[in-house]
């Protein structure tokens, strides 16, 4: 509880932020509760650059709390400020659902806490990469002191990884003033309660109420999901940053160009993404590469280079927060290190290479929490294609990321300089936890819903679901 | 809603309780991770290092090297912020013995007794620094 207090300042001010680049044109139901999601992630990031930032500046000193807060306070005044002048107009849409379905998903999501807190009990420390990685880091930031540099020496496990977590870790612990085990447990229980809560949302604001409530209720019961979030993994928390991104788009999409707010936002959750583990550098690229292609294709190529300005003008901070890390750290990149033009051309050139990480990833999908691929295409054949124009041409755009993600996640299989068995063996699950919320929204932007049996039957939809 | 869209619903309904019910299971068989046991092995250990100085490591000759792994990195994570390297060329080594054959692991690397803890938990020096 007192490990949730500790962000309470910077998720004010994220709320106000996400709330003052919100769309001021008539926006769905239950906005605030998609802000807040938005917002959870937004602080948790913000918070642990500011504590990297202070760290670098004046050091590891007392007057980072008082400092931090005032500043946190400032910016929450100032953006409240600025939206509060802009005009704001009622909700539109359906009215929050109080059905059987949103009574089973309470029921669903208050029985996945308990387990969450059940196995939190058990190994309050998380599983190998928390302790190895993760809460290591934080306990070399918040115990090094004036040596916090420490924590990036190359005698420690993976020196070159971002710094989200840690920081966020040991900044709660600055706070309370004192380490304890459930500053990391609340930061990932955050991370995974909002991924849910931004797929439900969202979804409800795309597509409808129930096909939300049934992307929760998948997200949330999917055992694998929810063991890696008990690891306190860096894994959940990005794949919440590649879910907000990608959600902000297709809002702006649906809103149309007075939301340009979103399109920084969106930037802003990119650079969270990279700020996070290595693998949100690929999704940077992916995203603005997938994202000017789609705006290209659909809008001309003057609007996708717009929408790049905006998008960037979120990023860079970022990005820029990203490269004085690099600085700090003197340690390459362990997959970079390991390549060669001679090494790489050879593993490129193994085609056994290609069919192992092709078969890998089949039979990962295949058994990934508990065969749920099977079930999903299996509710897919029965409800068969969303109508098409209720899928607003974000499908493409979504699948395009999820799909370029893959296949960047498989290049760096092909040319890996590890025993390939064992990297596809380690690290695949855990991708594929980062691209669930992903992988879930395109299925239930893209399946038809279930409310909507009368609209499926016009001429439209049934060539649709043909 | 049509039948075919309620056999949809419920079905991925059903298949959540499921979800939740083997977490359920799972979550009860789970044990305790040995990083908790860590903290506690390696508390006197600790008080005894110096403040800044990087430490070395060794365990058990016939550990297989993944718990070998787990051993070392259980320890760094215990024992942060002190840098531990995985060699014994340091001046100070934490011997992490598990079997019982640390003596004569400690004679073939060189390295001397400086203090000796619970449960195989050993402070050494190296002969030649």
């Amino acid at each position: 509880m007192f490990a949730l207090l500790a962000f309470l300042p910077s998720f004010l001010t994220a709320f106000i932020f996400v709330s003052w680049l919100w769309p001021t044109s008539p926006v769905p139901a239950r906005s605030r509760l998609l802000r807040c999601c938005l917002a959870a992630g937004l602080a948790l990031g913000a918070s642990s650059a500011s504590f990297f930032l202070w760290l670098a500046v004046a050091g590891s000193t007392p007057a980072f709390m008082p400092v931090e807060t005032v500043c946190f306070g400032a910016l929450a005044a100032g953006f409240w400020y600025l939206g509060r002048r802009r005009p704001r107009v009622g909700v539109t849409g359906p009215p929050p659902g109080r059905d059987w379905l949103t009574l089973l998903t309470v029921l669903i999501a208050a029985c996945s806490i308990h387990v969450f807190l059940l196995r939190s009990w058990a190994r309050p420390d998380g599983g190998w990469d928390a302790w190895a990685i993760w809460n290591l880091r934080a306990r070399f930031l918040f115990r090094g002191g004036g040596h916090w540099r420490d924590a990036f020496s190359v005698l420690l496990p993976h020196p070159d990884y971002p710094l989200l977590l840690p920081a966020a870790v040991a900044r709660a612990w600055t706070y309370l003033g004192r380490e304890t085990v459930w500053a990391p447990i609340t930061i990932a229980l955050v991370f995974w309660l909002a991924t849910a809560g931004l797929l439900q949302n969202s979804l409800a604001s795309l597509r409808s109420s129930r096909q939300g409530m049934l992307a929760a209720l998948v997200y949330l019961s999917t055992q694998t999901v929810l063991t890696v979030a008990t690891w306190q993994y860096a894994d959940v928390p990005l794949g919440f940053f590649f879910l907000a991104t990608v959600v902000l788009f297709l809002w702006h999409d649906r809103f149309g160009e007075e939301t340009k707010g979103l399109l920084v936002l969106a930037g802003i959750m990119a650079g969270m993404a990279a700020w996070t583990k290595n693998e949100g550098l690929l999704f940077v690229v992916v995203v603005a590469l997938a994202r000017l292609a789609a705006m290209t294709v659909r809008a001309g190529r003057r609007t996708g280079a717009r929408q790049m300005v905006a998008f960037t003008l979120g990023l860079a901070p970022l990005l820029l927060l990203g490269g004085g890390l690099k600085l700090v750290q003197s340690a390459s990149n362990d997959v970079l290190a390991g390549q060669g033009l001679g090494a790489t051309s050879a593993r490129l050139g193994d085609w056994s290479r290609y069919g192992q990480v092709l078969w890998a990833w089949l039979a990962e999908v295949i058994v990934f929490g508990n065969y749920v691929s099977g079930v999903l295409l299996a509710y897919f054949l029965l409800v068969g294609w969303a109508p098409r124009e209720q899928r607003h041409g974000g499908l493409a755009f979504c699948v395009c990321v999820l799909g370029l993600m893959i296949g960047g996640y498989s290049l760096v299989f092909l040319v890996t300089p590890y025993d390939l068995q064992w990297h596809l063996e380690t690290a695949l699950r855990r991708l594929l936890v980062q691209l669930w919320p992903l992988a879930l929204l395109c299925i239930f932007i893209a399946a038809g819903t279930p409310e909507g049996a009368r609209a499926a039957r016009t001429p439209e939809d049934s060539a649709g679901m043909a | 809603m049509r039948f075919r869209q309620t056999v949809a619903v419920l079905g991925l309904v059903l298949f959540s309780l499921y979800g939740v019910v083997n977490s359920y299971r799972a979550a009860f068989e789970l044990e305790k991770a040995y990083v908790s046991a860590y903290e506690t092995r390696l508390t006197k250990v600790k008080r005894a290092l110096p403040a800044r100085e990087v430490v070395g490591y060794v365990t058990d000759d016939a550990c297989p090297p993944d718990e070998a792994q787990a051993r070392l990195a259980a320890t760094r994570y215990v024992l942060a912020p002190t840098l531990i390297a995985d060699d014994v060329n340091r001046r100070l080594v934490i011997g992490d013995f598990h079997g019982p054959d640390a003596a004569r692991q400690r004679a073939n690397k060189q390295l001397q007794l400086v203090e000796e803890f619970d449960q195989g938990v050993q402070l050494l020096r190296s002969r030649e620094p």
